[in-house]
């Protein structure tokens, strides 16, 4: 193991003193400085009065947590995040050859052979084939785990931009990214969505992050929006203005999540305040597959706030419960 | 200037929200004069049964990153102009800003060295307007953080002397105070965020609430 790694090893474990760091690593006081000094320039160490800490960000989180997670499997950390390693590592996302990977990552074929047989060695790829050779990474692997979040690139998420102006942020991410983001913005104003999680930034906006498996399509996001108040008086509006739903796709969402009555009298009360938001046709299309569905509450988060009596010729049409505030719809038109 | 930006010019970053749209009021004899000027900026009017709405495309004199340029693109600057009275939809409930009555507030430009001095309603009247608004979380919100900063005897009685404004401002409170208190709602997040007591908040719409009904 070379110093650097040494360093960051000891300071993932528990932060330490650069005198400590001095006496119990066996290497030359000049390197150790050294060492210190490019993990700082790196955004990896930091300094708080006398002591050394892993610096503050996602990326200095997982690179001290792979550290840990090496010595315990037994493997030198210092192998496993070579640049050279890395990059070997990343093409074994599937079946490879050697030749395939020599070309993938313009290494030589001697430096591909030996890097991919000590990652089989240590157990983080596997050879599905010994002539030829091919082999493949061991997704299970917990070292692989970190290493695929440490890499994994930023474009997961989503972040929409509504037209005009909204005053927050909202991103739909997967877990993984999710968790770099946590470590990399938490300086700033971020809220998780379902969990009542939430910093404070002290002024300026929030980011209102939202875990998913996959980033929603726009109609997806339109009936997720449309089961809350925001979607509903806002959010859904300016979707609808944009003009690029696919509205054969969004009733067939609608058939699948049984929400057929709500999305039609949803559309169907819009069309009443402006027809230029959504056509008769459409409308027409969702009140002809919306028999058979349960009669549901929309909205149930408004439900204490009572009736105002204009629900009624919705109501009847759509076999829905109606608790809804027409006022902040039309404002939400006209504003939209 | 009325609406988001007023609310932005009053507040500053404790506003914690931005906004894009410009809401004017002005002098009925005023409004063609503003036309003109805002069409020889290239601003094109669309007359409403409201008042004048000038649409013009955003062209920024800043770098935009080459990631949000597609965005950017799509901005439309948008200034609404009407006479100075607030009418509500489908209800013969009004506000009327007096145009006399007013306060001259800086709007920060971006780099902050620089501000745009624009003239405002007083504090206590906006939060009147905002309360007799429709509740959606941005009505709700600019209503919290203007009431955390106004006087309370102010705001009632800017709402009494206006028509009958105490009935639509009656007819919002039980969503004011529900849906700011709802864990998960928005506008509960939004005001957490900017680090609103929501307790006090209530209170104080409590203590408006029972004015107006005496």
């Amino acid at each position: 193991m070379d110093s650097r790694s040494a360093v960051m090893s000891v300071i993932a474990i528990k932060p330490q003193s650069m005198g400590e760091l001095l006496n119990r690593l066996p290497f030359a006081s000049s390197t150790i400085y050294e060492a210190v000094r490019n993990l700082e320039e790196k955004n990896l160490l930091r300094r708080e009065d006398e002591l050394i800490l892993v610096a503050d960000g996602f990326k200095a989180k997982k690179i001290a947590d792979i550290h840990i997670l090496s010595l315990s499997h037994g493997i030198d950390p210092e192998f496993i995040l070579k640049e050279s390693t890395l990059s070997i590592w990343k093409t074994l996302e599937v079946e490879r050859g050697y030749k395939d990977v020599k070309d993938l990552t313009g290494y030589s074929l001697v430096t591909v052979k030996n890097i991919i047989s000590r990652l089989v060695e240590i157990g983080l790829v596997i050879f599905m084939r010994k002539k030829p050779v091919i082999a493949v990474r061991k997704d299970d692997h917990p070292i692989n785990k970190e290493l695929q979040m440490l890499l994994s690139r930023e474009e997961n998420g989503e972040t929409y931009h509504y037209p005009g102006t909204i005053p927050f942020k909202e991103e739909f991410v997967t877990p993984d990214e999710l968790q770099k983001i946590l470590f990399d913005k938490i300086g700033e104003g971020i809220s998780v969505k379902n969990t009542g999680f939430l910093v404070k930034s002290g002024k300026g906006t929030v980011s209102i992050l939202e875990s998913t498996d996959k980033v929603p399509s726009l109609e997806e996001l339109f009936l997720k929006k449309l089961l809350t108040t925001e979607g509903i008086e806002d959010l859904c509006i300016k979707i609808l203005k944009t003009g690029e739903m696919d509205h054969d796709y969004l009733l067939k969402l609608s058939v699948e999540k049984k929400m057929v009555s709500i999305v039609g009298c949803y559309l169907n009360i819009l069309n009443d305040i402006d027809e230029e938001i959504i056509s008769d046709e459409v409308i027409e299309k969702f009140h002809g597959s919306s028999s058979g569905e349960k009669r549901r509450i929309f909205l149930k988060q408004e439900r204490s706030f009572g009736k105002s009596g204009w629900e009624n010729k919705y109501e009847k049409k759509w076999n829905v419960d109606i608790y809804l505030d027409l006022d902040a719809i039309k404002h939400g038109v006209r504003s939209a | 200037m009325i609406g988001g930006w007023a609310v932005r010019a009053q507040l500053g970053d404790e506003h914690y929200r931005y906004t894009l749209d410009v809401d004017g009021v002005a002098d009925k004899r005023e409004i063609s004069e503003i036309r003109e000027a805002l069409e020889g900026y290239g601003f094109v009017a669309n007359h409403l049964e409201w008042g004048i709405q000038f649409l013009k495309k955003y062209e920024p004199n800043v770098p935009v990153p080459e990631a949000l340029r597609e965005e950017v693109e799509k901005i439309q600057i948008r200034i609404e102009i009407s006479e100075p009275m607030i009418k509500e939809h489908s209800t013969p409930h009004f506000f009327e800003f007096r145009l006399t009555d007013f306060e001259i507030k800086g709007i920060s430009y971006h780099d902050g060295r620089e501000e745009a001095m624009v003239k405002v309603p007083p504090i206590e009247h906006m939060a009147a307007v905002k309360l007799g608004l429709p509740v959606d979380y941005k009505n709700n919100h600019d209503a919290a953080m203007l009431l955390q900063k106004s006087d309370l005897t102010m705001v009632i009685k800017a709402i009494l002397v206006n028509d009958d404004w105490k009935e639509m401002v009656l007819r919002r409170m039980p969503k004011l105070k529900g849906r700011i208190s709802q864990s998960g709602q928005l506008e509960n997040t939004l005001a957490l965020a900017a680090g609103l007591n929501i307790k006090e908040h209530v209170r104080r719409l409590d203590i408006i609430e029972k004015a107006l009904k005496k």
